[in-house]
């Protein structure tokens, strides 16, 4: 949600996000979890083959299409 | 040197509607070259996001017209639309299974896609060719997705349409739709069998948006667990939106080459 106040003050946003921002929100997450219950699937490259300027923001469809969460889910 | 103060992170952070606190915003100056640059950037980003919508995966069904009743999905499930006038349309899939299940519930995992135009009517969203294409909605659609999904899950995906993402309303609006969906006279009217739902395993699925949002909307603890990728929050987590998160299960996704080329920028007016 945009801060009513301060919208007009953006001209855009644009949501491209590098890989730092989970970096530390595992990072985080870890550090209080009484218990481990965070994975983190943190790839080198982009699996789906992307190139250019959408290298690596495909991550979307690397987890949708991995039976593994579905399974970890049922296991939850 | 001219000073301009760039506002990353330009949406209100997370948790000012759950947790109560004060938005925090990230300031550092840059020149006027830097600026330039970061203009040039911002083009980039909006090509890339085009070029998401343009490579993604090769049609293997068409969908019906907007508008269809249902989609049925050989062998597999069935995918109906759903509108709550005061929040969200969405698509909501049925496994095939959940007809003969023996009063087995079955858990809902809701998908929260990430930004886009998305100016057409919600079955974009389940579109091969469209600019949500490979996420969930899309692969189900199409009969792509593992049976491990298809097979276990009611799937929920709401859409805001007309709005790049749901992050540009507040969060209550999102958590409505979610409610309406799995209530008898919301979803429940409109076709959706909200007796096989198990409210014990409601879990949560975002991408890149929809992943920064889905965290945030974890620390509401109402849902089992989590898929996130792509996150964005370029800060740190307060502490308590931290405690909120304890204990909840989560899997985090992201690729070491994603945002190498753009950031996430706004500009201060």
């Amino acid at each position: 949600m945009r801060n009513a106040d301060l919208s007009h003050h953006f001209l855009f946003s644009i949501v491209i996000f590098p890989v730092a921002c989970s970096d530390q929100l595992v990072r985080d997450l870890r550090a209080d979890a009484q218990e481990n219950k965070i994975v983190y699937s943190r790839f080198d490259k982009d699996q789906e083959g992307f190139e250019g300027s959408v290298k690596g923001h495909s991550t979307g469809i690397t987890a949708s299409k991995d039976k593994e969460i579905y399974k970890w889910l049922l296991s939850l | 040197m001219i000073l301009k103060t760039i506002l990353l992170f330009g949406v209100a952070p997370p948790y000012i509607n759950a947790l109560a606190l004060k938005p925090i915003f990230f300031t550092k100056p840059i020149s006027t070259k830097s600026l330039k640059e970061s203009e040039e950037r911002r083009f980039n980003c909006c090509s890339r996001r085009a070029l998401i919508s343009s490579v993604l995966v090769p049609a293997v069904i068409s969908l019906q017209a907007p508008h269809s009743q249902a989609k049925i999905i050989e062998g597999q499930g069935s995918m109906i639309e759903i509108n709550d006038p005061d929040t969200y349309s969405g698509l909501v899939y049925v496994p095939k299974s959940a007809s003969n299940n023996n009063g087995k519930k079955l858990p809902i995992l809701f998908v929260l896609h990430g930004a886009g135009k998305n100016e057409k009517d919600v079955w974009n969203l389940a579109n091969v060719n469209g600019e949500h294409a490979g996420l969930i909605p899309s692969l189900l659609a199409s009969g792509q997705a593992p049976p491990e999904l298809y097979e276990n899950f009611i799937v929920v995906a709401p859409y805001s349409k007309d709005k790049a993402s749901f992050y540009e309303e507040p969060r209550s609006k999102l958590l409505q739709f979610m409610r309406f969906a799995i209530s008898a006279d919301g979803g429940g009217a409109q076709g959706v069998d909200v007796n096989i739902i198990d409210l014990d395993r409601k879990f949560l699925f975002g991408f890149s948006d929809g992943a920064t949002l889905g965290v945030e909307i974890m620390t509401t603890r109402k849902f089992a667990g989590g898929v996130f990728a792509a996150y964005g929050f370029t800060g740190r987590l307060p502490k308590l939106a931290l405690e909120r998160l304890k204990g909840l299960p989560m899997w985090i996704f992201h690729s070491a080459d994603d945002g190498t080329q753009c950031s996430f920028i706004s500009f201060a007016g």
